[in-house]
């Protein structure tokens, strides 16, 4: 049974992941490594990627890849979101098509497992 | 005269084809680093916590770690629109490398289909870098043309600025 604790987790889940890459393209954006290391935008991106990734362990053990790919799939849209809005990234229809292509990819893999 | 690089330019910056390389690279190191854990993962018990040392388990984050630092070399002059979906190949690998490693998992019809549909949309995504640094190659000789021709110097500039 799918629990509310689950669900809020699974959406946190993908949304600090997304949060967590868009800190850390922002701090390699053009940098040399060195210069990058000096950002704190990488270092709150590794934290953010981190509590992502341990939240997905507490929610693998309570569901099935079928219900929790659906959602990890989702921090491609938000990360997408980040990029646009923040970024100023330009999307047109090949990205969006293939955004949708690898959210459906990657629901599948988890419908199949 | 000047020449503004485009390239330098924060917001409008492309994706190189060398980020889509990264990238996938990236993954590769990824999906072994995912494997490692779950083959490490079973070794692992909680009364002794020695265990957690185990090799699989510790190469696992050694992989991890090569993984991320490629990632962020490809974030360097790659979009994030275009470099983070292609991340998502790891899928690709793991499912097909999982039933070799792990005799319980299967692969099946509805796992291809999503193989096949993350591939597709890499290969649209990494297409789509191609025309863009075409668009923009074209961009640029027509703005040096310009350049050369009629218009002052100021307005080009500001122009380019604004593309």
């Amino acid at each position: 049974m799918l629990s509310f604790f689950i669900l809020l987790l699974m959406i946190l889940g993908s949304f600090f992941g997304a949060w967590g890459m868009f800190l850390v393209k922002r701090a390699a954006h053009g940098k040399a490594f060195k210069e990058m290391l000096k950002k704190w935008d990488l270092w709150w991106g590794l934290v953010l990627t981190g509590v992502s990734t341990i939240f997905y362990m507490i929610i693998l053990r309570q569901v099935e890849l079928s219900v929790a790919y659906p959602f990890a799939a989702l921090t491609y849209l938000w990360t997408t979101g980040f990029s646009v809005y923040y970024l100023g990234e330009k999307m047109n229809r090949w990205k969006w098509i293939g955004l949708a292509g690898i959210m459906m990819g990657v629901s599948l893999i988890g419908f199949g497992s | 005269m000047e020449t503004p690089n485009s390239s330098a330019d924060n917001n409008s910056m492309k994706t190189s084809g060398k980020a889509i390389i990264l990238a996938i690279l990236c993954t590769i190191f990824t999906s072994l680093g995912q494997l490692s854990w779950k083959l490490g993962v079973g070794k692992i018990e909680v009364a002794h916590l020695q265990t957690l040392l185990n090799l699989f388990f510790v190469l696992g984050f050694v992989f991890y770690g090569l993984g991320f630092l490629l990632l962020v070399r490809a974030l360097k002059d790659g979009e994030l629109t275009v470099v983070f979906p292609i991340v998502a190949t790891s899928y690709v690998w793991v499912s097909i490398a999982s039933p070799l490693l792990f005799p319980e998992d299967h692969m099946n019809l509805l796992k291809w289909i999503g193989v096949g549909c993350i591939l597709f949309s890499v290969f649209l995504l990494s297409r789509n870098v191609r025309k863009e640094v075409m668009n923009e190659t074209q961009k640029e000789i027509k703005t040096e043309m310009r350049k050369e021709n009629t218009a002052p110097k100021e307005t080009i500039i500001s122009e380019v600025r604004h593309a």
